[in-house]
């Protein structure tokens, strides 16, 4: 019996294994033919999937009012523009790692000659040039007749270097040339052939403010009368850190609004998300729902201060001009708007200092600045530093000093007085606020009494310097994004109760104490 | 008295320490530029000479046309500092920013001017495009030349440019300068095609040659004729329509290959086409005969370019009549012999239709081909099976009515 249940085994063994045999020779055999006809993907024959559009987006302004030779055609245009930025972002995108990708798409064999031997000498000496450009003004000189050669002249090239060698930041260099540049079409890439720095002729016009709201000395005007900026920090209860998502609801803001203006405010601060309003690439749907927003906040008679950049912390000097294009999307598409008082360029970038580098996160700013100013040159600039140490930092490019403060009441005072003497411009204590969180976490040690009582106390101080002010928040929040404090749980349970009305829509308190 | 002394020593050293503080930022402030010359002709070797006190490790940022880097002393002797440019700075012609750094403190800053090195051989890079043009005076090609030098660099403006130009028996010469990198000038067409060859020089140095082909410019209209073995409608020759030689407006022959549509209208208004390509600017396109007599007008036409006169062909009927038969009880129709304008039988293929009635009212066409001058019909019973039946005979143009035949 067993010796036949033997035999019935070793057979089964047998064929289960000339089964498997087989089976693992059929799939050699296919992965091989497999691999030998895998050949080269028509797209990256053509390189089309190196660079995709979107990567680089300094500003770029055509003058084809003089064109020699031919006129030029807007979509040959277009595509002289892509491979003249793609010429730029692989150079430097070259400089800042040394090696010498994509060069070859970009310039002529003659021209390209001379970007190797520079990275060749700059990775000898251990240098790399984190690089980027902000603005280009190509002018057409000449486009030839069979549509092969183009020479423009670019007036105005704004270029910003960080030079580092043996990783060490050595230099930081600003630089406005105008550059000669002749271009040919050779297999379907404008490439760069000549490449001839001149100097700039070009002189910036100085910038003209014009508002209705006014500054002089330290103090803001409307209309001619001193206007003193009492507000708060607003994010709907049920959409906090996500205002003009799915749930965005003009009622509910209309509402928020008008209790805001009842309680004696007179301004909001809201936040734009980087990501959320689609990069560099701004959402139309995003902008349609900001400017609701804004018509809401001018039915109510509140002034917005809009802080852009919310969630962004990248910095990169290759990442500029995505920004760029996104804040100039943003600020053009609503610099008319009558509601707007400011913009807040971001929100506590000193919280980055460490992790990004100050020098990056100050030029980031700095340039931010220009490239805004550049759009709108009526409205307020201002930056909302966390800490009032932080906040006279850029003042002198700002026209506002903004500063949030959640330390100790005590020495408020002091820190006010230091920062006030240190810089020469109007200022704004853009957030404040107390928890009333009342719970396991701080041992029940809040409530909603001593809430009250730090508005008190702060208002009173408000009052006293006629400082202006936007507290923090309107609304407890049931849901805290991790993005915003972290996952640590008592941390979210402190930012929830930060309100004036708590989460089942009552009055809180402290909201006796909104305004002075 | 200690105490005065004591007074006497910190007093001097507190002298010591401000004289220290002073010499050290006076030292600070002193960096000077000691190379006066700021334009450089390319490929001419550069040399930065500084003076600077009191501050280490100085580096020399430079910014071209091509790229950035940085620079250590190639040279230091007590105060002064030699900072060589590297080959591939100094041979690149344009605006050479430097900035000399101590510890990225910027000292001072400066631009050179670095120019095409007009004396060394002069490079040329010639570009000719499109090289085909049609004749006449206002298509053109386009010369461009960009001379440079050793370095690769362009030439600066103004530099003379002489461009020559060969057609038939003449040489002409021309001048230009450049301007913007390059120089350039459209080298018009002339009224007769042919070949036209270009070249430049720039300060003594030639191009290649570069051949335009000047083709002949678009047709203008023409004049139309016909052939044919004779005039009779039998379904069977050809008629061959043909041009006359078609030219353009400067008696150029027009490009061989150019398409001709003959468009022929019959008397039913219905078209027919046919289509030719020049040879000598003689286009020849072919077309079967009617088989039944007709009159056509023949027009052709360069589409959107030129057309021909009309003209009017008129075929003859090949006969008067047939004969027609009826056999096996009148089931059997025999059409036939036909016969061609000789009496000879017509070629195999000629259509004779048969319709077939009754009471009036038709009921069935067939249609056959002849063959050796004779068709068949056949009218089985089964399926005809009335007692009787009309019929109409139709052939090359003819028809030919038969009245009504009885069946059983």
């Amino acid at each position: 019996m067993s010796k036949k249940l033997n035999k019935n085994l070793y057979r089964a063994l047998l064929i289960v294994t000339f089964v498997a045999v087989n089976g693992l020779i059929i799939w050699g055999i296919s992965s091989v033919l497999a691999y030998l006809n895998t050949g080269a993907d028509r797209s990256t024959m053509l390189h089309a999937e190196v660079i995709n559009s979107k990567i680089y987006t300094p500003k770029i302004n055509w003058d084809i009012s003089a064109v020699e030779g031919r006129p030029m055609e807007k979509p040959t245009l277009q595509e002289i523009e892509d491979d003249y930025l793609k010429s730029w972002y692989v150079r430097n995108n070259s400089y800042k790692t040394n090696n010498t990708h994509g060069i070859a798409d970009f310039y002529t064999d003659n021209a390209r000659v001379n970007l190797h031997e520079i990275i060749k000498l700059n990775e000898a000496q251990n240098i790399s040039i984190e690089a980027t450009t902000l603005h280009h003004s190509p002018k057409v000189e000449f486009y030839s007749a069979d549509g092969q050669l183009v020479v423009l002249t670019d007036e105005e090239v704004v270029e910003y270097q960080k030079v580092y060698q043996n990783e060490k930041l050595v230099t930081i260099q600003e630089d406005t040339s105008a550059y000669q540049v002749m271009m040919l079409l050779e297999d379907g890439f404008w490439r760069i052939r000549h490449l001839v720095k001149i100097p700039s002729k070009i002189k910036k016009d100085s910038v003209q403010t014009s508002s209705e709201i006014k500054i002089k000395g330290k103090k803001l005007y409307k209309n001619g009368k001193p206007f003193i900026v009492k507000g708060i920090n607003y994010y709907p209860q049920d959409s906090p850190w996500d205002m003009f998502g799915d749930d965005f609801d003009t009622l509910v803001i209309q509402k928020d609004f008008q209790l805001i203006k009842n309680q004696g405010l007179n301004s909001v601060r809201i936040f734009i998300q980087y990501e959320d309003f689609g990069k560099a690439e701004v959402k139309p749907e995003k902008l349609k729902k900001l400017k609701k927003v804004l018509d809401i906040a001018e039915e109510s008679k509140l002034k917005v201060v809009v802080t852009l950049f919310d969630f962004y912390g990248d910095y990169s000097v290759l990442d500029w001009t995505l920004t760029h294009r996104h804040a100039e999307a943003i600020v053009s598409s609503v610099k008319n708007h009558p509601a707007i008082l400011a913009w807040d360029l971001k929100n506590e970038p000193d919280l980055d200092f460490e992790s990004r580098g100050k020098e990056n996160v100050l030029a980031w700013l700095s340039h931010l600045i220009t490239q805004i100013k550049e759009v709108d040159q009526q409205h307020l600039l201002t930056v909302g530093w966390s800490t009032p140490d932080q906040a006279h930092l850029l003042s002198e490019k700002l026209d506002l000093v903004s500063f949030h403060y959640y330390k100790d009441l005590s020495d408020l005072e002091e820190d006010y007085s230091t920062l006030n003497e240190k810089v020469n411009k109007p200022l704004v204590l853009q957030e404040f606020g107390a928890t009333s969180y009342d719970g396991l976490w701080n041992l029940w040690s809040n409530s909603e009494e001593a809430q009250a009582e730090y508005h008190k106390k702060m208002q009173a101080f408000l009052e006293k310097e006629q400082l202006a002010f936007m507290s923090w928040t309107l609304y407890d929040f049931k849901k805290i994004p991790t993005d915003v404090v972290g996952r640590l749980p008592w941390r979210k349970a402190r930012q929830k109760h930060f309100g004036f009305i708590n989460s089942r829509g009552n009055l809180k308190l402290s909201s006796n104490y909104m305004s002075y | 008295m200690k105490k005065f002394q004591l007074f006497i020593l910190l007093l001097g050293l507190a002298g010591s320490i401000c004289s220290f503080a002073y010499i050290q930022k006076s030292e600070e402030a002193q960096a000077e530029v000691l190379t006066e010359k700021s334009t450089f002709q390319a490929g001419e070797a550069i040399q930065l000479n500084f003076k600077i006190t009191g501050v280490e490790n100085l580096k020399l940022y430079l910014h071209h046309s091509f790229g950035s880097t940085l620079l250590t002393e190639s040279k230091k002797e007590n105060n002064r500092f030699t900072f060589q440019l590297p080959e591939l700075f100094s041979r690149k012609t344009g605006a050479l920013t430097w900035v000399l750094l101590s510890e990225s403190e910027q000292l001072l800053s400066g631009i050179l001017k670095i120019v095409p090195a007009t004396s060394t051989k002069t490079q040329l890079e010639t570009y000719l495009g499109p090289r085909s043009i049609v004749a006449g005076y206002e298509d053109f090609s386009m010369l461009v030349v960009s001379p440079t030098d050793v370095y690769d660099n362009p030439l600066p403006d103004s530099t003379e440019v002489l461009i020559f130009k060969q057609y038939k028996n003449t040489i002409s010469e021309f001048k230009v300068f450049t301007e913007n990198l390059m120089a350039w000038r459209n080298m018009m067409s002339e009224p007769k095609s042919g070949i036209m060859q270009i070249s430049s020089e720039v300060n003594g140095t030639s191009s290649k040659e570069f051949t335009s082909n000047i083709y002949p410019s678009n047709a203008t209209d023409f004049q139309i004729s016909f052939d044919r073995n004779h005039e009779y409608a039998d379904g069977n020759q050809l008629t061959e329509f043909s041009t006359s030689i078609i030219k353009d407006e400067f008696k150029n022959i027009i490009a061989d290959g150019t398409m001709v549509e003959f468009l022929i209208t019959t008397e039913e208004n219905h078209l027919l086409k046919t289509y030719a390509s020049t040879i000598n600017g003689i286009a020849k396109a072919k077309m079967l005969h009617p088989d039944a007599p007709q009159t056509w007008k023949i027009k052709a036409y360069i589409p959107g370019v030129a057309e021909s006169n009309s003209i009017n062909l008129t075929y003859e009927s090949i006969l008067e009549d047939f004969p027609v038969k009826f056999s096996a009880e009148n089931r059997k129709i025999t059409v036939g012999p036909l016969l061609s304008f000789m009496g000879q039988l017509i070629p195999d293929g000629a259509q004779v239709k048969l319709l077939i009635y009754h009471d009036g009212e038709l009921i069935e066409t067939k249609q056959k081909t002849s063959s050796k001058g004779m068709v068949e019909f056949q009218l089985a019973k089964e399926f005809y099976p009335e007692k009787s039946y009309s019929f109409q005979l139709k052939a090359l143009g003819i028809t030919k009515e038969i009245r009504e035949r009885k069946y059983e």
